[in-house]
């Protein structure tokens, strides 16, 4: 049998390529999943080498864009290492989600960023020589602006909210602060329940919280409309009465108003019941048209506007190296009613600010993300040399904006600014676009709206996109417009004062 | 004559790459001896180490001249590092490996010299291997002890014996000998498909019975890539992987554990606290070591469930590094390389299929356990050959060595 052992011998071959595939597969996953996942799983909350690294390492000084120290190390008179936050209260409790405490109770750059601060990216030589008390861990600056946080944290007071700036040209975080916020010097005081603790305090709302969104989402309904809906830019819209939906199927009762319904009904109606009369998209957009925008989402159909949600980013995790955000939800509706809501951000909307002002930025700078980012750069620790500059990072993979239709929102963000609800936010000298929303978050008289603000400054130089939301404070052009506009005006160096 | 001087020429090229494998562990023995409790000991033990891989070297040398040195030098690195790792982790208890590294070498010497009077490793013993093979992981399950939700070993004399381990050879030499027709085995130009998938379901059964799952899985695929070289019909081949489907999914939903592996697989960061912490120790701790490692005693390896064992890799990983982690993978290919050649160039069928068997044995495990702690397929608790700690593990992976290196010489 001759024959067989010949085929034996093939075979044995196929089984030899089979193995060096299944070898090759092996290395490459390794690398693959280390320059993937590695950042993370290493930072992860779990990994106690980052907290006993920290007892044995001097760990780096943590300061901001400009120089102010945020964190550092000293070792105290029996020798221990002390970890040491600003003097400052103001910058200590409004950085305090984005340094992050040593527990992981709310996790920032101090974790993040432990790679460095601990010098487990130093040479090998550097780290294995030498007494491991002597041993110091590289500095970190971040791109965050330390008094603009100590300003945000004022402003918000004791509102509960969130306020976040970046740069849509380089990605950077200026401004990033929750209330309420929490001590990170006390922390040990707070788990040992000799400190009173806030609910939510540890929560960073700006990656994390889930808010109804309101007005803020016309721009996603906007943006499905110009896609789906031919020549949507040139048609006339009227605004008179509520639009009338069947009580019990949602069933949308069109050419019906509430003077002869006949059945039992439900309303769609504009904030405060106005009544915007005849209108462009672009006057509905700035005037913040519910009606419009909630016949614009039935028309769509939910199937497509979910679709255009996603392609915003919507039901994604974003997992960059910097910064985590949770994801912004668009449950598909089956109703009428509910699409109709969902299209003006109400329904089962829900999004983060982070999400938002990233959307915002990438519309700012024509359609294209450039990933949100934390640090700013990695000094050496003994002679202060740059070790590490991150550079701005394009990103295709959660936004997908046609060129043309960002250049169409930005005209309509403009328009809001100019004659809309967001008039308030105008700094003289610059061109602001935005876009505000008014969030419904109980049928109960008493609890005000979620007041919502997301826009950007035109500015080559300032390129700035901006999200404050302020918990139950009133509509978006009332509360969260003022604020943003101090804001944008401290970070663009005119602030009166 | 020129064969011989050939011979000689390629002993001395390659043989700076045994230099490298000695410097290697004086390097690493010299650096642990500043960092561990002993000093003097730290040196003896290494110096142990470079004796006995002297020392089997030149056996080797004396029992056969034309050695594969590539393959041998791969084991001896492979060995050496995980001396080095298990001194690293537990002193007091590498000490006690020493005498069984002496043991297993001796032993794949004497399997060597056992394939050079064809005794054993021959067709003629089928069904004394066979018997022999199922009767361990049989005995097992009478007598065997649970860990880490399989009862795969037992206790006598304060040893830790892993029947499953040394059944292995005898089972891939029991296979070969049904697929062979020669003057030995009895047959006549036909391999016993029959007779041999009986033998094989027999002892996967009682594997599964024993909740052993990662032998089980070894068992299976070793047995279905000697099958498929021996010739049986692609028709044949492509029933069992549907048979294997179905296999697969019954074991995921009559086994808790094997659906809480997948689950951990999938995303072990959701179940931290119970079934994912395995896995995401592993991961964490290769991410913390980075492409060039932690270096040795700056890592925190103990933070790993069964760093020693299964999860020797993560180790390797952590304070070696991903590129020292990725020559290791490397390694085990050449290993797994050499094994088949010497398969392919061996003139009996019986010498082949054996040889075939044992690189895939090779193959099968280190993939499974690296693929499992780097999170490429869901974990089976499965030793890596020559690195995890374990007396019966090192014995037949060196054992196995030594059937490869006896054909090399004899059987070709
Ligand atoms: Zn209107």
């Amino acid at each position: 049998m001759e024959h067989n052992n010949e085929l034996s011998v093939k075979r044995t071959r196929v089984v030899l390529i089979a193995f060096l595939l299944a070898f090759v597969a092996l290395a490459v996953n390794l690398l693959y999943a280390y320059f993937t996942y590695g950042a993370r799983w290493f930072s992860s909350p779990y990994n106690k080498r980052i907290n006993t690294a920290g007892e044995n390492v001097l760990m780096g000084n943590v300061s901001d864009r400009n120089g102010e120290i945020l964190a550092y190390s000293e070792l105290n008179d029996d020798g221990k290492i002390i970890r040491r936050y600003s003097l400052n209260d103001d910058i200590r409790l409004s950085t305090a989600h984005i340094m992050g405490d040593k527990y992981g109770m709310s996790i920032g750059a101090e974790r993040f960023f432990a790679r460095y601060l601990l010098g487990f990216e130093q040479r090998l030589d550097k780290r294995v020589v030498g007494e491991e008390q002597k041993r110091k861990g590289s500095n970190v600056t971040l791109t965050i602006d330390a008094k603009l946080s100590a300003y945000a944290f004022n402003l918000l007071g004791n509102n509960r909210g969130a306020a976040v700036i970046m740069n849509y040209k380089t990605g950077e975080i200026l401004l990033s602060v929750s209330q309420p916020t929490y001590d990170i010097a006390l922390i040990d005081e707070y788990l040992n329940n000799k400190k009173k603790t806030t609910d939510g305090m540890y929560v960073n709302r700006v990656t994390m919280s889930e808010y109804t969104p309101g007005s803020i989402f016309k721009t996603v309904t906007l943006i499905a409309a110009l896609e789906y809906i031919p020549d949507v830019i040139n048609r006339k819209f009227y605004c008179n009465d509520n639009l009338i939906f069947d009580y019990e199927s949602g069933a949308y009762l069109d050419g019906v108003n509430e003077s002869n319904v006949e059945v039992k009904y439900k309303t769609l109606s504009d904030y405060g019941n106005n009544s915007h009369g005849s209108l462009t998209l672009e006057q509905a957009y700035a005037k913040s048209c519910n009606k419009v925008f909630a016949k614009l989402a039935m028309e769509i159909g939910s199937k497509k506007l979910y679709r255009t949600a996603k392609s915003l980013g919507f039901e994604t995790d974003f997992m960059f190296n910097d910064i985590i955000i949770y994801s912004s939800k668009y449950e598909v509706p089956t109703r009428d009613y509910d699409l109709a809501w969902s299209g003006v951000g109400q329904y089962k909307d829900i999004v983060t600010p982070m999400h938002m002002c990233m959307l915002i930025s990438a519309i700012a700078n024509n359609g294209v993300l450039v990933e949100p980012m934390l640090l700013k750069c990695v000094t050496d620790s003994n002679d202060g040399t740059v070790i590490y500059t991150p550079q701005p990072k394009v990103n295709n993979k959660y936004f997908d904006i046609k060129s043309e239709y960002a250049e169409y929102v930005k005209k309509c963000m403009f328009a809001a600014v100019d004659y809309g609800t967001a008039k308030g936010v105008s700094i003289d000298g610059y061109k602001i676009c935005g876009k505000t929303g008014t969030a419904e978050v109980s049928q109960q008289e008493n609890i005000k709206p979620h007041s919502w603000f997301t826009g950007y400054v035109d500015d080559e130089n300032n390129p700035y996109a901006i999200c404050v939301v302020i918990e139950n404070a009133g509509s978006g052009s009332s509360v969260a417009v003022p604020i943003a506009r101090k804001l944008l005006e401290m970070a663009l160096g005119v602030a009166t004062e | 004559m020129s064969d011989e001087v050939n011979i000689i020429r390629r002993k001395i090229r390659r043989s700076h790459l045994l230099f490298v494998i000695i410097a290697f562990n004086i390097f690493a023995y010299l650096l642990m001896s500043l960092k561990s409790e002993s000093f003097i000991l730290t040196l003896l033990t290494g110096a142990a180490v470079i004796v006995m891989i002297l020392g089997h070297c030149m056996l080797t040398n004396k029992l056969n001249r034309d050695y594969d040195e590539l393959l041998l030098y791969c084991v001896y690195f492979l060995i050496s590092l995980s001396m080095i790792i298990q001194y690293r982790l537990n002193e007091s208890g590498s000490l006690r490996q020493l005498p069984i590294l002496f043991a297993s070498l001796a032993a794949s010497l004497l399997v060597m010299w056992f394939v050079k009077i064809n005794v054993l490793c021959t067709s003629r013993y089928k069904w004394v291997a066979a018997a022999l093979s199922l009767l361990l992981i049989v005995l097992v399950l009478f007598i065997g002890q649970t860990h880490g939700g399989a009862k795969n070993w037992i206790k006598i004399a304060d040893m830790e014996i892993q029947p499953s381990e040394i059944s292995r050879i005898l089972y891939i030499i029991a296979i070969a000998g049904f697929f062979t027709y020669d003057e030995y085995s009895g047959y006549k130009n036909q391999p016993q498909y029959l007779r041999a998938t009986l033998f094989a379901v027999a002892c996967v059964a009682v594997l599964v019975i024993e909740k052993d799952i990662g032998a089980a899985v070894i068992f299976t695929l070793v047995a279905y890539i000697m099958f498929f070289v021996s010739g049986a019909k692609k028709s044949t081949m492509i029933k069992w992987i549907i048979v294997f489907i179905i296999a697969a999914l019954i074991s995921y939903l009559a086994f808790k554990h094997v659906e809480t592996r997948i689950n951990a697989w999938y995303d072990p960061w959701i179940s931290f606290e119970n079934d994912g912490y395995q896995v995401a120790q592993g991961l964490m701790a290769i991410a913390s070591g980075g492409l060039s490692g932690l270096g040795l005693y700056q890592g925190k390896p103990n933070m790993i469930p069964e760093y020693g064992t299964d999860y020797v890799f993560a180790v390797v990983c952590e304070e070696f590094g991903i590129i020292v982690g990725i020559c290791v993978i490397l390694i085990y290919f050449v290993l797994i390389f050499r094994g088949i050649k010497i398969a392919l160039k061996s003139k009996s069928r019986f010498n082949m299929l054996m040889c075939l068997g044992i690189a895939t044995l090779f193959a099968v495990q280190s993939f499974l356990i690296i693929g499992g702690v780097t999170k490429l397929i869901p974990v089976t608790g499965v030793t890596l050959p020559f690195l995890s700690r374990g007396g019966t593990s090192l014995l037949s992976s060196l054992i196995a060595v030594g059937i490869l290196e006896g054909v090399n010489c004899y059987g070709t």
